[in-house]
């Protein structure tokens, strides 16, 4: 009897918040032109749809790609972009001369370290492989909110991402493209690093490699932690160091966690070339020694310290001018 | 992507109008608060590769079957029959699922060395389809393989040379198909399925029959005593046809069937309102609505209906499977529920429906009166499980301007049946008695059903007994908008706004009666309980 | 005497046509050449001619065609000016003070000559001497000036016209009998056979009349009646047709119950017998096209001058011909009451007007009578008349010694 009688306030309970909600919603439209002229007013018993649908992984970028955005964008990149990197970061390229002979689209793979890797890299391509390429962005961080998305969409060129969990609606998309011919930019440690030393490699542009066929080519970009690191409030002017490895064909035996240590291997092998020399990080990469990219098994403070013990880059010397 | 199911909704204060369809056109109404309204599911994901699960379903037949492949011998006399333009509404976006399920058919049988091969367009009483609607259904390279043939036909139930005589079932029911189908080693049947009421037995029983046995279930009592079309276990008229398929099977025919069911992605993007909430219209859609429905109020009937008859709907193949008939059949219906059932819990005093311009018998033609009605009275009306979704002696509305206006090419008969037979009553019993012999017999309606593309004398007599079961349980029948003499004729109540057709509805259900809408097409299937 | 007199006014004549032309049927009354007059009795012509004075008088379709100025000029020479108009008459008998209902032909008998061959044998519609002996020239009564008309207090009759009519039988079912007999005789002439298809096109007062006249002497299994108005598509239905339809739909109703395919527009078979009560030039093609090959092809009203498409009468050799008036009739087995002799295969023959008579008061044909004017309201009566289709309205009569107060009365069958 009692629990009826409470099933029965709870009842009346319900339906009063709903016909609340309705007179609300009712009285809040009493202004606005009526449906169809205007935008239409939510039953009671409909719960708005949460708008997040529209941003993260589902945030749709294809608006970004048409002509006018392109053209916009190369704009910007060209005469804009590529000329205050240059001048922020100083990149010293190594290995560019694989785009001479190779055809896209291709999955560029590196670590990351900065803000400034995605801007880096693509100011560090040809021309021809910088106009046509997406990256693929944290849908978690970038495309949170409408005016992140919208940048990231727009001037980076960003597709949404998940890194947390496999979504297959993010991978499908990012295969999509490169099918369609756009090169992908993407960052398998999943976000920059926190200490200076790399993290696991994880399996997506492996997966999308494996799918489409497009060649990965590794890439280790040197020098942006010191300019713009994790959590850093300034950025600092500096010299960086972007070295392109071989191409990586995916074959078909290949699984997705196999490729991704190859790459990792590939990854730890140009960091090593760009701290000593193309010849020493093969020997040693012949040997298995090269150098893990995830360094110390220290933990906090130590490990981030132990990572200034790798050798900075070697500048290449340039003459200046006028001469002083 | 995953499709939201279909709902029951309680209309409120802050409810939107509500979508209503009007013949070739639409319009908002808002209906009194405490209404309910039923949203059909969204549409389901599609098959991925259609195709590849077309090969899958030959390959896997369900039930007591060999795989196709097994079935095909060289020297062997296969017959192919498939749907017919009354399905799917609207028409489908190329390719049709038929051409996919053909071609890989006769790819196999090409395989298998089989040359003696004829297609059959299964349309019973129907009209002819034209060369146009038989290229779009089969595609053009099944089309011109055989129609120059000749062996691409349309089924003819008054061919006096081109039917046999099988015997009766056990009740007495006289079964007599195409003679080119009964002489083949095998049939393969291409169906597609849209509402649940299609396929089974019902594809070679109806599909392939003449007058003479399709009068035994296409007759007021067979109506009135299936109490859902929809749901075959109370369906006199699928238990009569189940009768006829096991004696045509125990006669040793073999029929090899395919049947396919179709998401309900029904209308194109430009007119994606007409498959949405109406709360979640956004800026586009409440700009096609308005703008459509301006342009239409000025344009003339005549080029909106041809407008409306171009749209070729999306829906996509979202299952198919092959096999033995009635195996095949009850997976097929698991699928149309799946995309199509929505629960609704109790009936109500008035069920209020948006009648839409097409129904499976006016595709590139006028929906005449006739038509109107049974597709509210004969379709919507019986698009239920269990239970209709207005009470007995309920009151039933519909929205379409019912112009008096006919196909005279398709449906000559339509017309002397409107002017002769219900000018006199209404009565599906009396007109059954009285007048469907001399119409079924009409040595002209026979002719311009056999070499035009008329609908048989007879069929104007099926759409009234489609309507049998509703207007037995009705109470009354108001049409909103509709022209006023020729709702008469039909028997019903003209009103010209929904708010009168609500007054007018009192009188029969008394003054504070419950009312349920159903959003529809998209179809959906009430699940009453 | 009270009258409503026409006179020999060319100009009146144009000016009603014109008026009925622009305006409608009857409304042309006000300055046409129908007056309302007092004037004397005419003159006793012998001893033959008996005094009647009209209880009604209907108003027919041939005299709304004369004053509408739409019938012939060529019938001129069968009438004789100035005439009372006025030739569907119940009256009273001047000297018995007996009820009759009056035969108006005039025919040989009644001009006092010897009769000819035709009247010889009782066929008095087929007289060769309309316009000879005793009287001027003159049709009927109603259109010759000797014997005045029946739109007046009163007039003469010859004794051989005069019927009376039983006790029983109400004046509004008497006022039926002449037309009712038209339509009998165009019946009878061309008898549909048993299980035949018979058309009838027009539901006014001849339509209706013809379509009694088919109930009660043929047995067709098919009455098909085509009516413009709710009223008239009711009676039909109560008078026993199987099939009322609207006037376009007759092509389509008669395909289906003669089982014909169509060649263009063109039935390829037809009804057996077609009635056509219409008259105007559409009309008769329309029968003409509904005809089967060989079939007939009846003219009852007066038709109007128009031109007509012939094609088809002579392609599908259909028997045309009219009916006028009555006579003398072969009757099929069956009414024998009113029989004058015995014929072949069960027939017999019998009068028209016997036969009209009986038929009238056994059908209730009074019914079809609608509404009742004195002369002085002529102008509405006419009116009335001109528009009874679109008014709800059959027969109109003039009650011509009632009430003079009376404006209009409606029976109380409406």
């Amino acid at each position: 009897m009692e629990s009826a009688s409470k099933n029965f306030h709870k009842a009346v309970i319900g339906a009063t918040k709903l016909k609340l909600k309705s007179e609300y919603r009712h009285a809040k439209s009493a202004l606005r032109p009526s449906f169809p002229y205007g935008k239409p007013t939510l039953p009671g018993a409909i719960e708005p749809e949460k708008k997040k649908n529209k941003l993260g992984v589902d945030y749709n970028t294809d608006w970004a790609r048409k002509p006018a955005m392109k053209f916009a964008r190369r704009v910007v990149l060209e005469s804009l972009a590529r000329p205050v990197i240059h001048l922020i970061a100083s990149p010293t390229i190594l290995g560019d001369e694989i785009f001479q002979s190779l055809k896209g689209p291709f999955i560029f793979t590196a670590n990351h370290a900065s803000h400034l890797d995605t801007g880096l890299l693509l100011t560090c391509l040809p021309e021809n492989i910088r106009g046509k390429c997406v990256a693929a962005a944290a849908a978690d961080y970038f495309f949170d909110t409408p005016m992140k998305a919208f940048f990231a969409a727009s001037v980076l060129n960003a597709v949404p991402m998940e890194r947390l969990k496999v979504n297959r609606k993010s991978a499908l998309m990012a295969a999509d493209l490169i099918d369609k011919g756009w090169n992908l930019i993407i960052f398998p440690e999943g976000g920059r690093t926190p200490d200076g030393w790399g993290q696991p490699f994880k399996g997506g542009a492996a997966y999308l490699a494996i799918r489409t066929g497009a060649p990965i080519i590794p890439v280790h970009i040197h020098g942006t932690r010191q300019l713009l690191g994790k959590g850093a409030r300034r950025l600092v002017t500096g010299t960086t160091r972007v070295t392109f490895g071989k191409p990586i064909t995916p074959t078909e035996k290949d699984d997705a966690r196999k490729l991704a240590e190859r790459v990792q291997d590939a990854v730890a092998c140009l960091a090593d070339e760009a701290a000593t020399t193309f010849w020493e990080a093969k020997k040693r990469n012949a040997n298995k020694t090269t150098p893990s990219l995830e360094g110390h098994l220290d933990k906090g403070w130590r490990k981030s310290f132990a990572s200034y013990s790798l050798p900075s880059p070697s500048r290449p010397s340039r003459p200046s001018w006028p001469p002083k | 992507m995953s499709s939201r199911p279909g709902f029951v909704m309680e209309v409120d204060r802050s409810t939107p109008p509500t979508l209503f369809w009007h013949g070739e056109g639409w319009k908002l109404e808002k209906l009194p608060s405490g209404s309910r309204i039923i949203y059909p599911k969204e549409p389901m994901e599609a098959l991925r590769d259609p195709d590849r699960a077309i090969q899958d379903a030959l390959d896997n037949p369900l039930g007591e079957s060999e795989p196709l492949d097994a079935l095909l011998k060289p020297g062997m006399k296969l017959t192919i029959a498939f749907d017919d333009i009354s399905l799917p509404l609207p028409p489908m976006q190329k390719p049709d699922i038929r051409q996919r399920v053909i071609e890989a058919v006769l790819t196999r049988a090409a395989n298998a060395g089989v040359d003696d091969v004829v297609l059959i367009a299964a349309l019973a009483l129907h009209r002819r389809m034209t060369e146009a609607e038989l290229r779009h259904a089969l595609g053009n390279r099944v089309y011109d393989s055989f129609a120059p043939h000749g062996l691409l036909k349309q089924h003819d139930a008054e061919d006096p040379d081109g039917l046999t005589y099988l015997g009766t079932t056990d009740k007495g029911e006289e079964v007599e198909i195409s003679k080119r189908a009964c002489e083949s080693d095998l049939i393969v049947y291409v169906n597609i399925n849209l509402v649940a009421m299609d396929g089974g037995h019902k594809s070679v029983a109806t599909g392939l029959a003449s007058y003479k046995s399709l009068r035994h279930h296409h007759n007021v009592a067979t109506m009135r005593a299936s109490k859902s079309f929809m749901d075959q276990h109370h369906s006199e008229l699928h238990s009569a046809n189940w009768r006829m398929g096991r004696y045509i099977k125990q006669q040793g025919i073999k029929i090899f069937q395919i049947e396919t069911t179709l998401n309900t992605n029904t209308f194109p993007s430009q007119f994606r309102f007409l498959q949405k909430r109406e709360w979640e219209w956004d800026i586009r859609d409440r700009a096609t609505f308005i703008a459509s429905s301006k342009v239409m109020s000025k344009t003339p009937p005549r080029i909106n209906r041809s407008v409306f008859h171009s749209i070729l709907s999306p829906h996509a193949m979202s299952s198919v499977q092959a096999g033995e008939v009635e195996a095949v059949h009850e997976r097929t219906t698991e699928h149309v529920y799946a995309q199509q059932l929505v629960p609704v819990s109790g009936q109500s005093d008035i069920l209020t429906l948006g009648l839409p311009y097409i129904s499976p018998y006016n595709v590139n033609s006028v929906l005449n009166p006739i038509l109107v009605a049974c597709l509210g009275l004969g379709y919507f009306f019986n698009l239920y499980r269990n239970k209709p979704l207005v009470r007995k002696g309920g009151v039933l509305i519909m929205s379409h301007p019912t112009t008096w206006e006919f196909n005279p090419v398709h449906h000559p008969s339509y017309i002397d049946f409107f002017d002769q037979v219900l000018s006199e009553t209404t009565d599906p019993e009396v007109i059954q008695s009285k007048y469907e012999e001399s119409f079924a017999k009409d040595p002209w309606y026979i002719h311009l059903y056999r070499t035009g593309n008329a609908y048989h004398g007879v069929h104007p007599f099926y759409m009234w007994y489609w309507c049998a079961h509703a207007l037995e349980h009705l109470g009354k029948v108001i049409i909103v908008g509709g022209d006023p003499k020729a709702v008469s004729r039909l028997g019903f109540s003209p009103a010209t706004t929904l708010m009168d057709a609500l007054e007018m509805a009192k009188d029969v259900v008394g003054s504070n009666p419950s009312l349920t809408h159903f959003h529809v097409p998209p179809l959906a299937i009430a699940d009453v309980s | 005497m009270k009258a409503l007199q026409i006179e020999k006014n060319l100009l009146r004549f144009g000016a009603a046509a014109l008026l009925a032309k622009t305006k409608g049927s009857g409304k042309g009354a006000s300055i046409g050449p129908l007056r309302y007059v007092d004037i004397p009795m005419p003159g006793e012509i012998n001893e033959k001619w008996i005094e009647i004075r009209p209880i009604l008088s209907g108003i027919c379709g041939s005299d709304l065609s004369m004053l509408d100025g739409k019938s012939s000029r060529e019938l001129e020479s069968f009438v004789s000016f100035p005439f009372i108009p006025g030739h569907e008459v119940v009256g009273i008998r001047a000297d018995t003070k007996k009820r009759v209902v009056i035969e108006p032909l005039l025919g040989c008998i009644s001009r006092g000559l010897s009769p000819c061959e035709s009247c010889l044998s009782g066929h008095h519609d087929r007289c060769a001497n309309l316009a000879f002996g005793d009287l001027e020239a003159g049709l009927q009564i109603g259109y010759c000036t000797d014997t005045s008309g029946g739109w007046a207090e009163s007039f003469f009759a010859h004794i051989s016209q005069i019927h009376e009519i039983p006790e029983s039988m109400n004046d509004s079912d008497a006022l039926l009998v002449e037309p009712a007999a038209c339509a009998i005789h165009a019946v009878l002439q061309d008898l549909p056979d048993p299980g035949s298809t018979v058309v009838i096109l027009g539901a006014g007062t001849l339509g209706l009349l013809t379509l009694a006249a088919v109930v009660e002497f043929a047995k067709p299994k098919h009455i098909v009646v085509a009516a413009k108005y709710g009223h008239q598509k009711n009676f039909a239905k109560e008078l026993g047709a199987t099939h009322v339809v609207n006037s376009d739909k007759v092509q389509a109703i008669v395909r289906s119950l003669t089982k014909s395919r169509l060649v263009g527009d063109t039935l390829s078979n037809g009804a057996d017998t077609t009635f056509d009560c219409v008259g105007s030039s559409a009309s008769i093609e329309n029968s003409i096209a509904i005809t089967r090959p060989r079939g007939k092809l009846v003219l009852v009203g007066m038709p109007s001058k128009g031109k007509i498409d012939l094609t088809f009468l002579w392609q599908r050799q259909i028997q045309m011909h009219g009916a006028y008036t009555y006579g003398i009739e072969q009757v099929p087995p069956g009414h024998e009451n009113s029989a004058v002799a015995k014929g072949e295969a069960g027939f017999s023959t019998s009068t028209t007007f016997k036969l009209a008579i009986e038929m009238s008061s056994k059908m209730g044909l009074g019914r079809l009578h609608s509404a009742t004017y004195s002369l002085e309201h002529y102008e509405e009566a006419l009116l009335h008349a001109g528009q009874a289709g679109s008014r709800g309205a059959i027969k109109i009569a003039f009650a011509p010694n009632k009430n003079k107060k009376i404006q209009r009365e409606e029976t109380e069958t409406l």
